[in-house]
């Protein structure tokens, strides 16, 4: 995949704020902040440009980096955006249904003891 | 290399990714980076916070002022076990100004690291209040540099004023068994806690204090 520079030019900083990526918007529609670590997943390949016109170039890669599970984190250092442009970005798609959320197992609360001392074999076999 | 991408889609619990969040907290210059990156890839994750969200309209960021954002860079690593399970550790911002992130991070995490400098103890403070706060787990690790003076772990303790249940270790951030060593006493402290059916690692409540905390 293409360097993401696009936007960016490193001898005088950022050429386009980042918040332009989003039409200015700095909330995720429907109100909903996607977690650092939530898991989310392309429903299907990136749609071509014509049939999606609500959808920038930056939807777009994102639906193309999302086509398996990916950390929000993740997203967001791969597209080399800052955190919240790219959970704005995100809402979007998660609204229009070309990306899904999956279930937030990782949450402490839901975190069981038998997966706990699977992350602890993990950790110990590193 | 020849794994389809459709294997670990829509299966939870099969194939699905299963991450775990552990903060790495600690004052300004004290290791953070190093003990992300010692263990990890470290990556650099931004954010571009914006710093006033009352009054400013959903749709317009115009004529607000560039002081509005402001860019907070913060380490982030990747632990990959496996194939589901993925540890990530996030280093928290150290300074003062940022500490709106906290929730953010915070929410849902596994637990946290303080790493301590013993010539810098009182950095520490407000990374143990929060999480005390909050009911977050956490051990502190008190970073061993060369040329810091060595003290003795219950010593840290008590400068900190530290239930007795948490616990404390030594190490060097830049060593990867000695940070895998602080991970896995964390995760043994969060386990302890989830389950209560181990001992802890250090002094145990009397049952007066034990009784004291349950009501």
């Amino acid at each position: 995949m293409a360097e993401y520079d696009r936007w960016v030019d490193r001898e005088a900083g950022r050429v386009v704020r980042p918040y332009a990526l989003t039409g200015g918007r700095t909330d995720p529609v429907g109100g909903t902040v996607l977690d650092l670590i939530s898991v989310i997943v392309a429903n299907g390949p990136p749609p071509a440009a014509a049939k999606s016109r609500g959808l920038g170039p930056e939807h777009r890669k994102l639906i193309g980096l999302c086509q398996e599970p990916m950390t929000v984190a993740d997203v967001a250092a791969d597209m080399a955006l800052p955190l919240g442009v790219v959970r704005v970005l995100l809402a979007d798609l998660v609204q229009q249904k070309y990306i899904a959320v999956q279930a937030r197992q990782a949450m402490r609360a839901q975190a069981s003891p038998d997966l706990l001392r699977e992350v602890l074999d993990g950790l110990r076999s590193l | 290399m020849g794994s389809a991408p459709s294997d670990a889609r829509g299966t939870p619990g099969d194939g699905s990714l299963t991450p775990f969040k552990i903060l790495v907290a600690g004052g300004f210059g004290v290791g953070k980076t190093t003990l992300v990156g010692s263990i990890s890839e470290i990556r650099p994750l931004r954010t571009e916070e914006v710093l006033t969200q009352v009054g400013v309209g959903v749709d317009d960021l115009s004529g607000v002022g560039e002081k509005t954002t402001t860019t907070v860079a913060m380490d982030f690593g990747r632990i990959t076990m496996g194939k589901r399970l993925a540890l990530y550790l996030f280093g928290t911002p150290g300074q003062d100004r940022f500490w709106f992130m906290w929730d953010d991070l915070a929410y849902g995490a596994l637990g946290a690291v303080i790493l301590a400098d013993t010539r810098r103890l009182v950095d520490c403070f407000p990374s143990v209040d929060y999480f005390e706060r909050r009911g977050l787990p956490f051990v502190v690790a008190v970073n061993v540099f060369d040329g810091s003076p060595h003290y003795d772990p219950e010593d840290v303790r008590i400068a900190l004023d530290l239930d007795s249940h948490v616990p404390m270790v030594l190490c060097d951030a830049r060593e990867r068994s000695s940070v895998k060593q602080v991970l896995i006493t964390l995760v043994e402290h969060v386990l302890i806690g989830e389950t209560g059916d181990a001992e802890p690692a250090h002094a145990e409540l009397s049952p007066a204090e034990a009784g004291a905390e349950g009501s």
